[in-house]
C-alpha cells in the first residue's frame, strides 16, 4: 500500500488555538500595533454605523409616516433623519477604507516578517535535518503555513470584534424596542449556532475525502503525462482510462456529498429565518396590535433579525481557520525552534587561504538513522597534501558519500577529527570553509535564470571576462556558447531544458568560476555521447588542476590519472595506493577493473 | 480589427464547454425549473411583509381587520415550500456540474493519452497537469455562474426594478439611477483587478520557487556558502510580492466601498423621497417598506457581480486552454492491419522526417533488417538515431518514404496490435505507482503470476524483488519503497520481457551503476534480445561490438555501415567516432 500523503494529512490538522502560541504568534503583529488598533477602532465604528440603519428606518416610520399630523413637519422630519442615515454611510465608507487598508498592513507585515524569519532559519539548519524531512514539508512550513494563518493574523481578531459586537448591539437594540419580543426572536440564535456548528465539523470531513480524491487525480494525470512515452509504447491507453475514470467519477462523487452538506446548510439557515420572521409577525403582529409596539419597530426587528445570519456563519468560517492556523502555527514554531546541529564554535576562527593539506585522523561516523551498532565510517585514517587527486572506490553504499560530506562539514563525525592545513574543522567558520571548497555534486543541480547566474553562483562579483575564461580553461566554452542563447540562455526549473551532459557541464564551469581551494566531485552516472565524453574528461582534468581534489570515481579516466585511490569496502579503506599499484596487488581493485573492462 | 474575432473565439469556447450540459437535458431542466420557482418565493416573501405592515397601519389609523397568524402562516408556509425546493435544487445542481466536469476531466485525460510525442514534445507536463486539474477547477465556477448566479442576480434585480416601478415610477428610476453606476462600477473594478490578482500570484510563485528551489538545492547552496545571498535573493521576491499586494488592495479598498456607498445611498434615498410619497398618501406604507426589503434582499446580488466577472474571464481563458486539447486531432491514426505473423523484419525506404519544418533530422534513410538481427545505431548526438527507432512503433510519422515492418506500411498496421510487438526500453527509466507485480505486467495486465515471476527472471530482478519487505506486491513510485537506478532497470527489461515482443528497441544508456549491477545488466540485456530483432542506440564501444550491422549516423544521413571488422578497415567516421574509447581498450590490453 502506498504511504498516506503527508502533505494531505497537514493541510487538515485542527488544533485549539491555546494561549502560548497566541502570545507568540501576537509577537509579530507588535510592530504593527498601531494598526491593529486603528484597524480595530475602525471595524467598531463601522459596525455601530451598520446597526443604525434599520433604526434610522423605524424612526422615520414611526414618527413622521405613520401619525397623520401636519405634512410640513413630518416632510422636514424625514428630511432630516435621511440626511442623517446619509451621514451614517458616509462614516461607514471612510471606516470600511481604513479598517481593510489598516488591518490588512499588519496581518501581511507579521506574515512576511514570521515568513522570512522561517527562511533565514532554514539557511541555517544542517543537512541532517534535510535528510530526516520531506522536502515538501519544509517548502509549506514557508508556504501554505504562511497562507493559513495569514486570515487568522489580517482579519481574526476584528472577525471576532465585529461579530459579538454585531450580535450584541442587535441584541440590545431589539430590546430597547420590546424585550419580550427580542427574547422570542432570540431563540432562532442557539439554532444558528448548533446548526453552523454541526455544518463545520461535519464538512470538514467531507473537505478532507474530496481533497485525498482530487490528489489522486492529479496524481494519476501528471504520472500519466510523465510516462506517455511508456503508455503509448505498451498500448496501454484503454486500460489507463478506466483507471482514471474510476477515480474521475470517486472525485465526483465526494464533490457532490460536500455540495450536498451546503444544501443542508443553506437551506436550514433559510428555515431558521423564515421561523424567525414568523415569529416576528405572529406575536409582533399581536403585540402590535395591542399597540404595545409599532409598525416601524416592527419592521425594525424584521431587518435586525436578518442581521444575525451573517456573524453566525463568519463565527464559524473563523473556527476552522483558527484551529488550522493554530496548527500552522505549532509547526512554523516547531521548525523556528529546531537549533542548527552544525553551528560556529564560539571561538571558531576564519580558516586562512588553504594550502590544500587534508587529514583524517581515525574518524568514525554514522547518521541520525543508522543503528546504533554501525558504522558508516569505521575508522578512517589518510592525508591528502596539496594538488594531490584522491580517487574513492567502492560498491554503493561503502561510505564514499560520507567521507565528502564530512569534508566539507555537512555533518561532524562522532569520532576522531579532520584537518585541513593542520586545523581542526570544527574549530573554523562555516563559511570561512565553503567559501574554499567547491563541490559537484551527482544532481548536477541548476537554478532558475539564465546559464551565467548560475555560472557565477559561488562568486557573484566574478566579472563576465573570468566567466568565459574558466570556461576556455576548462574546454566548455564551446558547448555553452552552442546553447540557444549562449550564456544567457534562461534555465527553466531545475535546468530541465539541458541534456544531462550539458548541466554537468554547466556545473563544472560554476565550481571552476569559484576558483576553489578544494574540490570535491560526486561523478555523474549518465551516459553521454563520446563527443561529450571526450570533453568531460578533459573539464574533469583541468579542474583538478593545482588544487587538492577528492573525486567519487566512475570513470576509469578519472581512477587511473588519480595520485591516491581508496578503494572503500563497508566504511572501511581495504586499498589504497596509485592505479599500477593496486593493480599489481591483485585484489578488490584489480577485480572491479575487470569486471569494468569486460562489460 | 482583432478584438472582435477575440470576442467570438472566447463565446464559442464557452459555448464549447457548455454543450457538455446538453447531455443530462432532463437535469437542465430541473435545475432551472426549481431556480425560478425558488426565486419567485424569495421574492413573494417581502411583499408579505409589506401586506402587513399595511393591514397593520391600516388597523391602527382606522380599525380594518388585522390577523397576524394569518400572515405569519403564509409567511412560513412560503418559507418552508423555498428551503425545501432549494434543498432538493441543490444536489440536483451539484450532481449536473460533477458529472460534467467528469466528463469534460476524462475527455482531456483522454485526449492527452492519443496525442502523438510530438505533441508532447512541444508542450510542458505542468501546463497539461494544470489544464486537467486547476483549469477545469475553474470551470466549475462558471457552471455554478451559469447555472446560477446569472439567473439568480438578473431575475432578482429585474423583478425588484420592475415592482418599484409599478409601485412608483419615481422611486423606480431612483433605483434605477442608483443600481446603474454601481454595476457599472463593481464589473469595471473587477475587470481592473483581475489582471492585479493574477500579477500579486505570479508575485507569489515567484517567491515560491525561491523557497522551493532553496530547499531542493540545498547542499549546493551550502557547499558555496551563499546562505547570505539567498536570504537576500528570497527577500527582494518576498518584498516585490508585498508590494504587489499592498497596491492591490489599495486600489481595491479605495474603490470598491466607493460603489458600496453608492448603492448603501439607496437606503436613505427611499425613505426621503418614498416617505414623502407615503406622507401625502400617494404610496401605501406597507409598499415602502417592501422595496426596502428588496433593496436589503438585493444587496448580496450585487457584491457577487464582481465575483461574476471574475468567474467568466477565467473560464474563458481555461476553456480554451481545455479545448485546445480536446479539439486537437491526433496527428497519428490506426491503420486497419491486423500485424501478420512474422519474426520482425523492418525495412526503411527512403525516409525523411525533421521535428520542425525545415530542419531535417533524417534524409532519405534505406536499411533493411532481417528477422532476428542486431543493428547498433551510433552517431554523435543529434544524428538521428533516436528517430530512426521511434518511426518504427510508428510514435512520429516519417515526412516522405516508408517503413515496413513485415513488409507491411505501419501507418496500414493496427496501432494497438504494433506497438504491442515492439518493445521499447527508454534512456530513462519510468515506472507508475503500484505494485511490482503489476509494473512488470504492464503492457498484459492478463499475465499470471508466473509469466511475472518468469520475466523477472530472466531480467536477473527476480533475486531483489524477493527481497522486497512485500515481494512482488511490494507498493512502488512516489509514496512507496524507493528502487535504486539500477533495480528500475531491471524492472523495465522485465517488463519489457512479458511482452515477448518481436522487435526490440533498446536505448544504451545505462547508468553507471556499480560494476556488479551493470554486468547483470547487460546480460539481462542481451538475452532479452536473443531471437528478436533489435536496435540499439549505442554509446559504448563495447555494445557496440556486439551488434550484427552498424550503422554510423550523421546528421541525418547514413554515413557507413558494416560490421565492426569493415568499419575498422574502412577506417572512417566509426573509427573517428570511437577513437578516444578504443584507445582506452588499447591501454588495458597492454597493461
Amino acid at each position: 500500500m502506498p504511504a498516506p500523503d503527508p502533505l494531505l494529512e497537514e493541510e487538515f490538522e485542527m488544533r485549539p488555538m491555546n494561549g502560548a502560541l497566541l502570545t507568540r504568534l501576537s509577537f509579530y503583529l507588535r510592530p504593527y500595533r498601531v494598526a491593529v488598533i486603528l484597524s480595530l477602532l475602525s471595524s467598531v465604528a463601522v459596525v455601530v454605523c451598520q446597526l443604525l440603519g434599520p433604526r434610522f428606518i423605524q424612526m422615520g416610520i414611526d414618527r413622521y409616516l405613520s401619525h397623520a399630523g401636519d405634512v410640513s413637519v413630518a416632510m422636514h422630519g424625514l428630511l432630516v433623519i435621511s440626511g442623517i442615515y446619509l451621514v451614517s454611510l458616509v462614516f461607514t465608507w471612510i471606516f470600511s477604507v481604513t479598517y481593510v487598508r489598516q488591518s490588512f498592513r499588519a496581518g501581511q507585515g507579521a506574515i512576511n516578517d514570521l515568513r522570512e524569519a522561517v527562511f533565514r532559519h532554514i539557511q541555517a539548519l544542517s543537512l541532517s535535518y534535510f535528510d530526516r524531512t520531506h522536502q515538501g514539508r519544509i517548502i509549506s512550513r514557508a508556504d501554505s503555513d504562511m497562507t493559513s494563518m495569514q486570515d487568522v493574523l489580517t482579519n481574526g481578531a476584528n472577525q471576532l470584534v465585529t461579530c459579538v459586537l454585531t450580535l450584541v448591539g442587535v441584541l440590545v437594540l431589539m430590546s430597547g424596542y420590546d424585550w419580550r419580543l427580542c427574547a422570542a426572536v432570540s431563540v432562532v440564535l442557539p439554532m444558528l449556532f448548533w446548526l453552523t456548528y454541526w455544518f463545520r465539523t461535519t464538512v470538514l470531513h467531507s473537505y478532507r475525502l474530496q481533497r485525498a480524491a482530487q490528489s489522486r487525480i492529479t496524481a494519476a494525470v501528471a504520472e500519466n503525462v510523465n510516462g506517455i512515452r511508456v503508455v503509448q509504447g505498451f498500448a496501454r491507453q484503454e486500460r489507463n482510462f478506466d483507471a482514471f475514470e474510476s477515480l474521475n467519477r470517486e472525485y465526483a462523487g465526494h464533490a457532490y456529498r460536500t455540495a450536498r452538506l451546503f444544501h443542508t446548510y443553506l437551506p436550514g439557515m433559510g428555515l431558521i429565518a423564515g421561523l424567525g420572521t414568523t415569529i416576528i409577525l405572529a406575536y409582533g403582529g399581536t403585540l402590535a396590535v395591542r399597540k404595545e409596539i409599532t409598525p416601524g419597530e416592527l419592521a425594525a426587528f424584521c431587518m435586525y433579525l436578518g442581521m444575525f445570519f451573517g456573524p453566525v456563519q463568519a463565527m464559524g468560517e473563523l473556527l476552522n481557520q483558527t484551529l488550522s492556523a493554530a496548527a500552522s502555527a505549532e509547526r512554523v514554531f516547531q521548525l523556528l525552534d529546531t537549533a542548527p546541529e552544525i553551528s560556529n564554535a564560539p571561538k571558531a576562527r576564519s580558516l586562512s587561504r588553504i594550502e590544500g593539506w587534508v587529514r583524517f585522523e581515525n574518524v568514525f561516523f554514522r547518521y541520525a538513522a543508522t543503528p546504533e551498532d554501525r558504522w558508516i565510517l569505521d575508522g578512517i585514517n589518510f592525508a591528502a597534501e596539496p594538488g594531490q587527486t584522491i580517487a574513492l572506490v567502492g560498491a554503493t553504499g561503502s561510505g564514499k558519500s560520507s567521507i565528502i560530506s564530512l569534508l566539507a562539514r555537512f555533518y561532524e563525525p562522532q569520532e576522531g577529527c579532520i584537518t585541513v592545513d593542520g586545523v581542526d574543522l570544527r574549530e573554523v567558520t562555516l563559511d570561512s570553509l565553503h567559501s574554499q571548497i567547491g563541490i559537484v555534486t551527482q544532481e548536477n543541480f541548476l537554478f532558475t535564470g539564465t546559464v551565467m547566474e548560475n555560472l557565477k553562483f559561488g562568486k557573484p562579483q566574478a566579472t563576465d571576462e573570468e566567466v568565459y575564461e574558466a570556461a576556455r580553461i576548462l574546454g566548455t566554452d564551446a558547448i555553452l556558447l552552442g546553447l540557444n542563447d549562449g550564456y544567457v540562455t534562461k534555465v527553466s526549473e531545475r535546468g530541465a531544458n539541458f541534456s544531462a551532459g550539458e548541466r554537468q557541464l554547466i556545473c563544472f564551469t560554476r565550481a571552476m568560476v569559484a576558483s576553489p581551494r578544494i574540490l570535491i566531485l560526486d561523478e555523474a552516472t549518465s551516459a553521454v555521447d563520446p563527443q561529450t565524453e571526450l570533453i568531460v574528461q578533459n573539464a574533469i582534468e583541468r579542474l583538478f588542476d593545482k588544487r587538492t581534489s577528492f573525486v567519487i570515481a566512475h570513470r576509469l579516466s578519472t581512477v587511473r590519472k588519480a595520485d591516491i585511490i581508496l578503494v572503500m569496502s563497508e566504511g572501511r579503506i581495504i586499498e589504497r595506493g596509485t592505479h599500477e599499484e593496486l593493480l599489481t596487488l591483485g585484489g578488490e581493485y584489480r577485480h572491479l577493473h575487470d569486471e569494468f573492462m569486460n562489460l | 480589427m482583432s478584438a472582435p474575432t477575440v470576442q467570438t473565439s472566447t463565446r464559442r469556447n464557452l459555448f464549447g464547454i457548455l454543450a457538455y450540459l446538453g447531455a443530462y437535458p432532463r437535469l437542465v431542466f430541473y435545475v432551472y425549473g426549481l431556480l425560478i420557482l425558488t426565486i419567485s418565493a424569495e421574492l413573494v416573501l417581502p411583499q408579505v411583509l409589506g401586506h402587513a405592515i399595511s393591514a397593520l397601519r391600516d388597523h391602527l389609523a382606522h380599525g380594518a381587520p388585522f390577523q397576524p397568524f394569518y400572515f405569519a402562516a403564509i409567511y412560513l408556509g412560503i418559507s418552508i415550500a423555498r428551503e425545501t425546493m432549494r434543498h432538493v435544487l441543490g444536489p440536483f445542481r451539484s450532481r449536473l456540474i460533477q458529472d460534467t466536469l467528469a466528463d469534460i476531466r476524462g475527455d482531456i485525460y483522454d485526449a492527452i493519452q492519443w496525442l502523438p510525442f510530438s505533441f508532447h514534445d512541444a508542450n510542458k507536463t505542468g501546463d497539461l497537469i494544470s489544464r486537467s486539474t486547476s483549469d477545469i477547477m475553474r470551470l466549475q465556477d462558471f457552471l455554478f455562474a451559469c447555472l446560477f448566479l446569472t439567473v439568480d442576480i438578473t431575475l432578482s434585480i429585474g423583478v425588484s426594478v420592475t415592482l418599484t416601478f409599478l409601485a412608483s415610477p419615481v422611486l423606480g428610476w431612483t433605483l434605477l439611477a442608483v443600481l446603474t453606476p454601481v454595476i457599472c462600477l463593481i464589473a469595471y473594478y473587477a475587470r481592473v483587478l483581475h489582471p492585479r490578482w493574477l500579477a500579486v500570484h505570479d508575485r507569489h510563485a515567484e517567491m515560491n520557487t525561491v523557497i522551493q528551489e532553496n530547499i531542493a538545492g540545498v547542499r549546493v547552496v551550502k557547499a558555496f556558502a551563499s546562505e547570505e545571498r539567498e536570504v537576500a535573493k528570497f527577500r527582494m521576491r518576498s518584498s516585490a510580492f508585498y508590494g504587489a499586494m499592498v497596491d492591490t488592495v489599495s486600489y481595491w479598498a479605495s474603490r470598491v466601498p466607493l460603489a458600496q456607498f453608492i448603492y448603501g445611498l439607496s437606503f436613505p434615498l427611499m425613505l426621503w423621497l418614498g416617505g414623502r410619497q407615503v406622507i401625502a398618501g400617494t404610496l401605501p406604507i406597507g409598499t415602502l417598506a417592501t422595496i426596502i426589503f428588496y433593496l436589503l434582499a438585493i444587496t448580496n446580488r450585487i457584491n457577487l457581480i464582481g465575483n461574476f466577472t471574475n468567474v467568466m474571464q477565467n473560464a474563458s481563458a481555461s476553456s480554451e486552454r481545455i479545448l485546445a486539447i480536446i479539439r486537437q486531432t491526433p496527428a497519428i491514426v490506426s491503420g486497419q492491419s491486423p500485424l501478420p505473423v512474422g519474426n520482425g523484419a523492418v525495412r526503411f525506404e527512403n525516409v525523411s522526417f525533421a521535428y520542425q519544418e525545415g530542419r531535417a533530422s533524417l534524409t532519405n534513410f534505406s536499411l533493411t533488417v532481417a528477422p532476428g538481427e542486431t543493428v547498433a545505431l551510433v552517431g554523435p548526438t543529434g544524428s538521428g538515431k533516436t528517430t530512426v527507432v521511434n518511426l518504427i512503433p510508428r510514435f512520429y510519422e516519417a515526412t516522405s518514404g516508408n517503413v515496413l515492418v513485415e513488409n507491411i506500411n505501419v501507418r496500414e498496421l493496427s496501432l494497438a496490435g504494433l506497438r504491442r510487438s515492439v518493445a521499447v526500453i527508454f534512456q530513462e527509466t519510468f515506472l507508475f505507482s503500484g505494485t511490482v507485480a503489476e509494473n512488470i505486467a504492464f503492457g498484459r495486465p492478463e499475465a499470471t503470476m508466473d509469466e511475472i515471476i518468469d520475466a523477472a527472471r530472466a531480467a536477473q530482478a527476480h533475486e531483489f524483488v524477493s527481497k522486497l519487505e512485500s515481494g512482488y506486491d511490494t507498493f512502488i513510485g512516489e509514496r512507496g519503497t524507493s528502487l535504486s537506478g539500477g533495480q528500475k532497470q531491471r524492472l523495465a527489461i522485465a517488463r519489457a520481457f512479458i511482452m515477448n515482443p518481436r522487435i526490440l528497441i533498446l536505448d544504451d544508456a545505462t547508468a553507471a551503476v556499480d560494476p556488479e549491477t551493470e554486468r547483470l545488466i547487460r546480460q539481462a540485456m542481451w538475452k532479452l534480445t536473443e531471437n528478436r530483432t533489435t536496435f540499439i542506440i549505442a554509446h559504448r564501444f563495447s555494445t557496440v561490438k556486439h551488434a550484427q550491422k552498424i550503422v554510423v549516423l550523421d546528421h541525418g544521413r547514413i554515413a557507413e555501415q558494416g560490421t565492426h571488422r569493415e568499419l575498422i578497415a574502412a577506417n572512417g567516421a566509426y573509427t573517428r567516432l570511437f577513437a578516444t574509447q578504443m584507445g582506452r581498450e588499447d591501454d588495458h590490453a597492454s597493461s
